[in-house]
Formats: structure tokens, sequence, C-alpha cells
């Protein structure tokens, strides 16, 4: 049964209270930087257990404020031209900026369908699912590459957008990219991290088709896709070939009619010239950073890597304002993961640099968490 | 297990597929012969001014929509409004959508006869207006459920695995 606002609102207290005590829990001595990388961590058993509660709520979340689907949206034919008409096609709906989307969304609604969800409700709650689990995916990220007393006001935020970007456009396939974005973000950010591995590169190629393949949106991850092996990679023309390769290789099993169509539109619109010079430009320009990168610690590359994951989106945000194209709430899936994580480091930095390392230290994740609470209360959910 | 085994596993799931899996794969091509074939038919009709009662003219455009390339006749009744567009299933049997989740279905029976019927498609169900095309959905092959494919599993072994891979992989060299 949908809720009020008030109840909703009173929800917010036990969840950002928890979100709180997780930091200050977790929270453990340490340099004050935006990614201070390393130091000691809690048991690896609290990480895994604060992962699934941080779903877990989130799940609630989002099946307590209960937005009515939009039936309407195109988003669903696909599915109902492949169930009930029997044309499935390697091609999802066209965007609103010249280039059709990949076939991952039908494909997630087919499976979905062919477990046993054959209802519009199931289909929600495996979209509200994938929300969560992307929000765990958070907190597993911020725990790892920055400190575990991140993790939870991190999740939060992203929790907190998930739910602003809902209210914009509930539930479309633009919701869905989320969790491949966010899958993508960390196994970026662990190759860049680590040393370069390989498994890792793999993982962090196959997300970023899953997720540029259910909603074009999701480009915006191309950069860092090109950028990070050829700063990270050892060596890093093969880490670029191979990240590309893999890409390539995981649309065209997914996607293959979207990435043809989408070609041949780009070669119309006299776009693919410019493309590839910016391609090879930011190929250039990584490769001659190798070295300074590799002399690096891991906060700074892991600030690299935030910005090579985010800056895209702003760059996006831009073009879509040059060509007087809205910039809509949906759009902001792709980046909700690094934008949480980087956010919740950088708003807690000053007071926890002045706080230095005494008790009351973890007090500097207050600054995120109003943020998230201020995303929360701006708007109480109004059920559709 | 190392967590670099888990996606090598997940990997090698996904290409141990069997191979009549990809041959099963219902993604249509509408350029083929035999959609070509169909839209021929109705195009043939559609000149000859055989669509039933309703309907007077018919303009057809192929449109490259979600579809991908799936033939659109936008049709027009007598008193002038626009009915929606078809799209072809099946060689005797059209699909007419004016709205993405309104569509109206268009048969003919075994004397020729059109038959024109309201049709709602939602993730719930296929609800049909017409007891006669209703009847008769599933021998015209509007309505069946398309056998499991190959991109489907590829997403679960690249996915599933993947995500597992990055909740048990441990960063190196981060112990600054």
């Amino acid at each position: 049964m949908p809720m009020g606002p008030l109840p909703t609102n009173l929800l917010l207290v036990p969840v950002v209270g928890g979100a709180l005590a997780a930091a200050r829990y977790c929270d453990g001595p340490g340099r004050p930087g935006f990614f201070a990388v390393g130091g000691p961590r809690p048991a690896r058993w609290t990480e895994a257990l604060g992962a699934l509660v941080a779903a877990v709520v989130s799940y609630l979340w989002l099946v307590a404020t209960n937005p009515t689907p939009d039936l309407s949206t195109g988003a669903f034919a696909s599915l109902i031209d492949c169930l009930v008409f029997g044309r499935c096609a390697t091609i999802g709906v066209s965007s609103s900026v010249l280039l059709f989307n990949g076939a991952v969304w039908p494909d997630v609604l087919m499976a979905t369908w062919d477990l046993g969800g054959t209802s519009s409700a199931a289909v929600f709650r495996v979209v509200f699912a994938a929300l969560s689990a992307g929000v765990g995916l958070v907190f597993v990220t911020a725990w790892r590459y920055t400190r575990p007393s991140a993790a939870a006001p991190a999740a939060l935020l992203a929790l907190a957008l998930v739910v602003s970007h809902l209210r914009g456009s509930p539930l479309l396939d633009t919701s869905f990219t989320f969790l491949f974005s966010a899958a993508a973000a960390a196994a970026l950010l662990h190759f860049a991290l680590s040393g370069g591995s390989w498994v890792a590169l793999v993982c962090g190629a196959l997300f970023v088709s899953h997720a540029c393949n259910t909603h074009v949106s999701a480009v915006v991850l191309l950069p860092a896709l090109i950028a990070l092996p050829a700063l990270a990679g050892r060596p890093p023309l093969v880490a670029v070939v191979a990240a590309a390769a893999c890409w390539f290789a995981a649309s065209e099993v997914t996607s293959a009619q979207a990435l043809r169509t989408n070609h041949t539109v780009l070669e119309q619109a006299h776009l693919l010239a410019p493309l590839a010079a910016a391609v090879a430009g930011l190929l250039v320009a990584a490769l001659l950073l190798h070295r300074r990168y590799q002399a690096l610690g891991p906060p700074a590359r892991a600030a690299v890597a935030a910005a090579a994951l985010i800056l895209p989106y702003g760059l996006g945000v831009l073009v879509l304002v040059g060509i007087k194209h809205a910039v809509r709430a949906e759009y902001l899936p792709t980046v909700i993961a690094p934008l949480s994580v980087a956010a919740t480091a950088l708003l807690a930095w000053p007071l926890r640099r002045s706080l230095g390392p005494r008790p009351g230290y973890w007090a500097g994740f207050v600054a995120p968490m109003l943020l998230a609470l201020g995303i929360l209360l701006r708007d109480p959910w109004q059920p559709r | 297990m190392r967590p670099r085994w888990i996606v090598a596993l997940g990997l090698a799931a996904c290409l141990a597929l069997p191979a009549p899996l990809s041959a099963q794969t219902p993604y249509v091509d509408p350029m083929t012969p035999a959609g070509r074939t169909s839209l021929a038919r109705l195009d043939e009709r559609v000149r000859h001014g055989d669509l039933g009662r309703d309907v007077t003219s018919a303009t057809i455009s192929p449109l490259y929509w979600y579809t991908g390339g799936a033939m659109h006749i936008e049709l027009a009744q007598r008193d002038g409004r626009h009915f929606g567009y078809f799209l072809l299933p099946a060689p005797r049997a059209a699909v007419v959508g004016g709205r993405r989740r309104d569509f109206g279905l268009f048969a003919e029976d075994a004397r020729g006869i059109p038959h024109i019927a309201r049709l709602s498609a939602t993730l719930d169900g296929l609800f049909v207006e017409s007891p006669w095309v209703a009847r008769r959905l599933p021998t015209l092959g509007v309505v069946g459920r398309p056998r499991a494919y190959l991109a489907v599993y590829f997403l679960l072994a690249t996915a599933l695995p993947g995500l597992l891979y990055l909740l048990l992989a441990r960063p190196r060299g981060l112990t600054s």
C-alpha cells in the first residue's frame, strides 16, 4: 500500500541514523584525503553484512514509496513485441539523441519473464532489486576503495539520487543502467588501483557494454574505458585493445543490430570522423600520461579514475544543452555510483581534516549525509 | 575459489551453451525474403482496397522504429480519421498500432473476409475485443512465446559472475 509523505519522511530517521552509526562504527585512524585508500579495516564479514543491509534497506525503501509504473512508455514496447507478437530484435527503442538503444533492456525483461516474472509487478520488483543491488555495490566500492566509514554515507547518497531520478522518470530502461554502470565503475576503479588486473578490465568492458546497450546515456562511460586502460594497463596499448575488443564482442552478442544502425546513423550525420579524432586524441593523451600515472599513489589514482568516470557526464550534459535538448533526471543513473563515492569523500574532507584523527573524526560524514537527506526531503514522495 | 576463476567459469558456461540454442533465436530480420513476401502480399491487398469496410486508404512507410525496420502502414477511415499503423507479424495477419499499447488486429478468414479487432497488449496479457480474432490468434501465428535465446544467457553469464567478482576481488597494493 502506498505510503503518504509523513510516514515516509519518518522512515528517514532510522535510515540516516543507521548510516551515521555505521560510519562511526567503521571509522578508524587514517589520512583525511579525498580518497584515503587503505588503512586498517574491520572484518570482512562486516563489509558483506553492510552491503547486504544497504541493499535490503534500499529495496524496502523503494517498495514502500511504491512509484506507480508508467506503462505507456515505449521502454516496454520491445518486450511486448517479442512476447506477444514474436518479433524480437537486437535493437531497442530509438533515443531522442540520434542513437538507438541496444537490446539489453528487452533481454533483461525477457530473462525476468523466463524466470517466472510474468507480470508487470514482477518486472518492477526486478528493477527495484537491480537499483538496490547497485546501492549495495556503491557501499562495497566506497568501503574498499576509500575507507569503510565512507561506505554507509555513500550508499545513502546513492539511494537519495536513485529516488531523485525515479521521481523524474519511474522505472524506465535508464533506471536499469544504474546497476551496470555502478558495476562498470567499480571494475574500472579496481583495475585503475590494483595495478592492472585483467579480469577487472574484462568485467569493466562487459559492464560498460551492457550499460551502453541498456540505454545510450551510458556512452559517457566510454571515455573512462579508453583512458583508464591506457593509464593503468601494463602494457597500456594491449589493455586498450583488450577493453575495446571485449566491449565490441559483448555489444555484438547482445545488440548487433543497434551497433550497425548506430554506425550508419553516425556516418549519415558526418560524426564518425570527429568521434574517431576525439577517441584518438584521448588515447594519445592517456598514453603520454601513462608513466606519470604509474608514479602516483593510490589516493591520487582513485581521484583520476573518479574524474575519468564523472567528467564525461558533465560533458554530455553540456552537449545536450548545446543542442537544446532537455537534461532529464533519467540520465543520472549512469553517474550515480562514482558521483556518490566521490561526493562523499569530497564533502567529508574539510571537516575530517579540521577534526584530525581523534574521537569524533567520523563526524565529517555528517556533511554528505545532510546532502542525501536534503535530496530525499526536497520533494516528499507523492504516490502517483 | 579465486574470483578470476569464477569469471572464467561463467564465461566458459556461456560459450559452452549448446549450439542449437543460437539456431532457436526468434530474432526476426524484417528484410528477410519471408518478411518481404508478407509485405508484398499486404501491399497488393492495400492497392486493391481490400482492407475491410471501415478503411478507405492506406499508406505504407517503412519506419526504423523499435523493431528495427518493421513495416508500418498508416490507414485512413471513411470519416477521415487516421486509424493507426499496421505491423506485420505473419503472412495472413497484421497488427494495427495507433498507440504503442493499443493495437488493432487485421486478419482474414478462409473466405478472404477481413476482420479488424481492437487489441491491447500489456505486460500483464493480451486483451482482444473480437471473439473471432481471439479464438484464432494462435493459429494466426500472432501470439506465441519466443524460445530462449542466446543474448539472455550471455547477459546472465557475464553479469552474474562479474558482479560476484566485484564482491570477492580484493584490491592489491592499496595499504597506504
